[in-house]
């Protein structure tokens, strides 16, 4: 493993830890309002001061690992279940199925993402329910195009060829010998979107379409801040830290991935939906 | 190849047609009153007689399958309709805060290439060096940054402290230099990498190493001979990030007031103005199509040995 | 194989331009705008209506006026009408028009253009809040009066007539429809030009009517992140924000701090509300919505939340209709704000929906204050979960009954206190229904529709104290704040005054040259 690598996992890592310890480390409840302890700098009560209820910055932040990572995770499983249906029916019967999903495929990707997520999102309402919905309703397409891919790769390779001749049917042939075939690159490929996942969510939250007060998101935390920007830039500055620093994490384990994969450095770091 | 064109040009319609199709079917399980919320714009409760009124007015009375129906019919002819919330073409609302975009999309990308192309050559050049290292931590940062966040930051820094630049609208260059380094920041650390990469794989290959045997300035080389094979996947990257920096635009534009296409179709989406919604899904649809055809083309012209794989 | 040399050729030069481009335009950005008569407004939100609204352009622009207005006590006073007076015990009201009058083409304003206009109002889609409905026809009289005749008699028909209740324009404004292609108006600014989403520029009316305005052109900006809009006055990007939600308290002592900006409030006629689903429990009981009501802490939220500027509602509707305030809203104020809930409230320990419109937050603190209100729930046993739905999902779900709490503004547009029990009320009130109170007393219905067309005018005040004193026990909403608007300009700015409608008179303003 690379330093950069060992770094990414480092940083996933704390996180991880400070998501399962957040009660434990917050010094205050997140969502506790005091309203005689508005817009603080920080002090030695509230290391990173509070927000415009009182409310603690650091005990919200580390509270939001929760939230922020694990949304980005469900969004991952879902898509994962999704794009790994979808691209093996795509890619193992071919033919006019392959063609027609192919097609539904190009079009969701012939559309700016986020349009599509803030138009979801927008019409059907805030909330954490429906920003998983429309995270995933955007994001299957481009992993099932990919999971065709692989899958089309696996089907020639020639135990396929022998399980099939042995009359197995086609969903076992699927599900017991492609499936596992392609599963390791599929969790490693998937898990580069890993940051532009957590981006994503991010930015819907920020713009007032995620998560619900007063739920300790980031993104959420960055919009109830801005407002505060000029005299308390503290409420904008840390709940953004925590995505950079978390989404990097992601980006330097998937960077160690893919110098390991392709050292040429052929695909490209996670591209970004924002 | 004008077969092959024509053939892309066709198939269009159809992807057109379900694009337009999905978002209409979003429209209707949207809840929400167009008519109310056309009326009740200037902060006042419309009466029930108004907002039924309004309906009428609107074809909002009809049965669910005319009014797409009837919509459709219109665009095919080129109508999108007009605006509930304004009364105004939806055509020509979308033209007009088109060219807004475009001048930002346009600065993101002049900011991509003034970026990346250094980076990526310098660090290629010196390779595991300083400036490789750092360029690559750069990049790293760059595409771990959230845009929206970066805006802000961007804005507090040079907006609020320094007033070096003015916070709102859109004017002259100094207006656009924020929001095209926000939006162009993600993608420039990518294309350097790519442009990194691109340059090590040329500048391995054999030709180069025999233009360094012949004794031609190692500069030459590079920018005669390595730079145009690393400009190729450029031109794919390009377009596929096209349609991001069209996405990236509609938080960029929210976050700097920036009156383009995304902040008008996040303002319909408020609004539920329905027309412009459909009008500016199938337009950037379009133009995302369109963008990749281009690319499609501009890559066989660029290097005719790759033959047009993307018709399949 | 020297394409690319070419491309970098033309690279360089445009990357020097650039450069030296954006360095002149920020020399260029340092000079401060507005040393001519020409004055820059910031605004959150866009006043451009365009052709299907019945206005254009929001009334704050000064472009359009009605026949009456309604001054600071949201009292009746003359505009494009001089005087009326009613006949036939109220059913119908004979209005005399100013004569110098005349539109943004030069057109005069008569009679036969009022009535024309008026026709415009009574198609439902132009009459927002229904103030046409009661009419049965409109007649010329003379040349300068018009006469309205009315279904039922009706006490307070000129205020219903004031600002949005009458726009005025020119018949060459609209089309068959009614729908305005250009708004000409009687107003002190006529439109000049429009830039979608970005601003609205207005040049001064020579011809007006009360003088010529000091002010020679206006530029309305849409600013709509209140940071930004607060940094642009800063800037000198703008001279001064005026609008309702404009500068949010916290930004106040950041302007304060600024020696050349002047801060003024100005208390308007919108009052906040927190509204109960009455039609299910926990809320349809009485007990419990008196208990919330008292448990909300309205001074406090009025200090931190407001910053002052703001005032804590004791009164069903905006107390500057002094007229109409009564004892009962006193009675409330007994059993509101001091006393801690019993014992017997916290035994509702449940789960309730609180739904905020995202949209109105945006404007007003409401995330903040529905925190706080969930915060005062929790101490009485009353577990909420905030809902920020945005504007259509917000209606359609409070339309539904989709929720337990709810807070929304409303603007006392005639200063009549009809106007407010008619809507909420009222068994069949438009709002207690679209907004899910559906609060039903069959007392309260007679009084209200009583009380609409008494021409008596103790007896109606009697009738309205009656009425205060009902719903203040039954509390199918509660008043929180009565809102203040903060606006701020640059010191040489003189003159610029909001009305209670948060419209500021352009015509009066200008600009003080050292």
């Amino acid at each position: 493993m690379s330093k950069l690598m060992l770094t990414g996992v480092g940083i996933i890592l704390i996180f991880m830890i400070i998501a399962i310890l957040a009660p434990l480390i917050s010094p205050h409840p997140p969502n506790r309002v005091n309203l005689t302890a508005r817009l603080m700098n920080p002090t030695s009560a509230y290391p990173l001061g509070t927000d415009h209820l009182g409310r603690c910055i650091l005990s919200r932040t580390l509270h939001g690992t929760r939230y922020t990572l694990g949304l980005a995770f469900i969004v991952l499983v879902i898509i994962l279940i999704i794009s790994t249906v979808i691209g093996c029916i795509s890619g193992y019967y071919g033919g006019l199925t392959d063609e027609t999903m192919m097609r539904v495929v190009d079009i969701f990707l012939a559309f700016p993402a986020i349009i599509l997520a803030i138009a979801i999102v927008g019409l059907l309402g805030p909330g954490l329910i429906n920003l998983l919905v429309a995270m995933s309703f955007v994001w299957w397409a481009g992993p099932s195009r990919l999971i065709r891919g692989l899958v089309l790769t696996v089907k020639e390779r020639e135990f396929v060829a022998a399980v099939r001749a042995l009359g197995a049917r086609d969903s076992r042939i699927i599900f017991r010998h492609i499936f596992p075939n392609i599963l390791p690159p599929i969790i490693v490929l998937l898990s580069l979107e890993m940051g532009s996942i957590i981006l994503s969510i991010s930015g819907l939250s920020f713009i007032g379409l995620g998560a619900r007060p007063p739920t300790p998101e980031w993104g959420a935390m960055l919009s109830e801040g801005y407002l505060y920007m000029e005299t308390s830039p503290h409420l904008m500055i840390f709940p953004g830290m925590a995505i950079t620093l978390s989404v990097l994490g992601f980006n330097l384990l998937g960077e160690g991935i893919r110098d390991f994969l392709d050292p040429k450095g052929k695909y490209a770091a996670g591209l970004s939906k924002f | 190849m004008r077969s092959y064109i024509l053939r892309r040009f066709i198939s269009l319609v159809p992807v057109l047609f379900l694009l337009s199709l999905i978002t209409f079917g979003l429209l209707c399980i949207t809840p929400g009153d167009p008519a109310e919320m056309a009326l009740s714009r200037s902060g006042v409760n419309p009466t029930r007689e108004a907002v039924e009124a309004m309906k009428t007015e609107l074809g909002l009375d009809k049965p669910l399958c005319l009014q797409y129906i009837h919509w459709f019919g219109k665009a095919l002819h080129g109508n999108l309709g007009t605006s509930y919330r304004t009364g105004e073409p939806v055509t020509q609302e979308i033209l007009y805060r088109l060219p807004a975009t475009m001048e930002l999309s346009l600065a993101a990308i002049i900011f991509i290439f003034i970026v990346a192309f250094p980076a990526g050559v310098l660090s290629a050049i010196y390779r595991d060096r300083l400036v490789d290292n750092a360029s690559r931590i750069a990049a790293l940062l760059g595409v771990s940054l959230p845009g929206f966040w970066l805006g802000l930051i961007l804005i507090y820094l040079f907006s609020m402290k320094m007033e070096i630049f003015p916070v709102i609208g859109r004017g002259g260059l100094n207006h656009l230099i924020l929001p095209a380094i926000t939006l162009g920041s993600g993608m420039a650390a990518i294309y350097s990498r790519f442009i990194r990469a691109g340059m090590l794989e040329a500048l391995s290959q054999d030709y180069i190493q025999a233009a360094y045997a012949r004794g031609i300035r190692s500069w030459r080389v590079i920018t005669r001979h390595a730079l145009k094979n690393a400009l190729l996947p450029i031109i794919t990257l390009f377009g596929m990030s096209f349609g991001n920096l069209l996405g990236g635009a509609v938080i960029v534009e929210t976050v700097f007031a920036w009156p383009g296409v995304g902040k008008l179709v996040v303002d319909s989406i408020f609004e539920r103005d329905f027309p412009v919604i459909q009008g500016v899904v199938l337009f950037m649809g379009l133009i995302y199509i369109l963008t990749n055809l281009l690319v499609d083309i501009t890559y066989t012209w660029i290097d005719p040995r790759v033959r047009l794989k993307r018709d399949r | 194989m020297s394409r690319l040399t070419k491309t970098k050729r033309t690279v360089i030069p445009c990357v020097g331009l650039l450069l030296l481009l954006s360095l002149l335009s920020c020399c260029n950005g340092k000079e401060k705008p507005g040393a001519s008569s020409r004055f820059t407004i910031g605004v959150g939100r866009d006043l451009y209506f365009g052709p299907s609204s019945p206005i254009f352009l929001h009334g704050s622009l000064n472009v359009w006026e009605g026949l009456t207005g309604l001054d600071h006590r949201l009292e009746v006073r003359p505009l494009l009408a001089v005087n009326w007076e009613a006949q036939k015990d109220g059913r119908l009201w004979v209005f005399h028009l100013r004569k110098d009058v005349s539109f943004h083409d030069g057109e005069p304003l008569n009679a036969e253009v009022v009535v024309k206009n008026i026709e415009r109002m009574r198609n439902p889609r132009f009459d927002l809040y229904g103030v046409y409905r009661n009419v049965k026809s409109v007649a010329v009289v003379d040349q300068f009066s018009v006469s309205f005749l009315l279904h039922t008699p009706d006490p307070v028909f000129p205020s219903r007539l004031s600002y949005f209740g009458s726009p005025m324009f020119s018949l060459k404004s609209f089309d068959y429809k009614g729908n305005i292609k250009e708004p000409l108006g009687t107003g002190p600014f006529m439109l000049k030009g429009h830039r979608k989403g970005e601003s609205i520029t207005l040049v001064r009316n020579e011809r007006y009517y009360l003088g010529i305005p000091m002010l020679k052109e206006i530029v309305y900006k849409y600013i709509p992140n209140p940071s930004t809009r607060v940094s642009a006055l800063k800037a000198g990007e703008i001279d001064a924000i005026v609008d309702i939600g404009g500068i949010l308290p916290e930004q106040v002592p950041l302007l304060d701090r600024d020696g050349d900006i002047e801060i003024f409030k100005q208390e308007v006629a919108t009052t906040h509300y927190l509204l109960f689903n009455t039609r299910r429990l926990p809320f349809s009981s009485q007990g419990l919505r008196q208990a919330v009501s008292r448990t909300v802490d309205r001074e406090e939220m009025v200090q931190t939340i407001f910053g002052g500027y703001a005032l804590p509602a004791r009164e069903f509707f905006s107390p500057l209709a002094q007229v109409w305030m009564s004892k009962a809203t006193k009675l409330f104020e007994g059993s509101a704000i001091a006393e801690r809930p019993t014992e017997n409230t916290s035994k509702h320990s449940q789960k309730v929906i609180l739904v905020v419109n995202a949209g109105l937050a945006k404007r007003w603190p409401y995330r903040p204050v529905s925190e706080v209100i969930q915060a005062h729930l929790r101490d009485i046993g009353i577990n909420a979960e905030i809902n920020m739905l945005e504007m259509g999902a917000w209606k359609d779900a409070l339309k539904r009954g989709n929720f337990d709490i709810s807070l929304c503004p409303y603007t006392l547009m005639t200063g009549d206190p009809d106007f407010f029990f008619s809507w909420w009320m009222h068994s069949k009130g438009q709002l207690n229904v679209d907004r899910g109170i559906g609060y039903q007393n069959p007392v309260a219905d007679d009084l209200i529709e009583e009380a609409r067309s008494e021409m008596n005018p103790e007896r109606r005040k009697e009738t309205y104290d009656q009425l205060q004193e009902i719903i203040a026990r039954d509390l199918p909403l509660t008043p929180l704040f009565h809102d203040v608007a903060i606006y701020a300009c640059k010191k040489r700015v003189q003159g610029l005054r909001l009305d209670a409608f948060f419209r500021p008179c352009l015509g009066e303003t200008w600009i003080k040259i050292h």
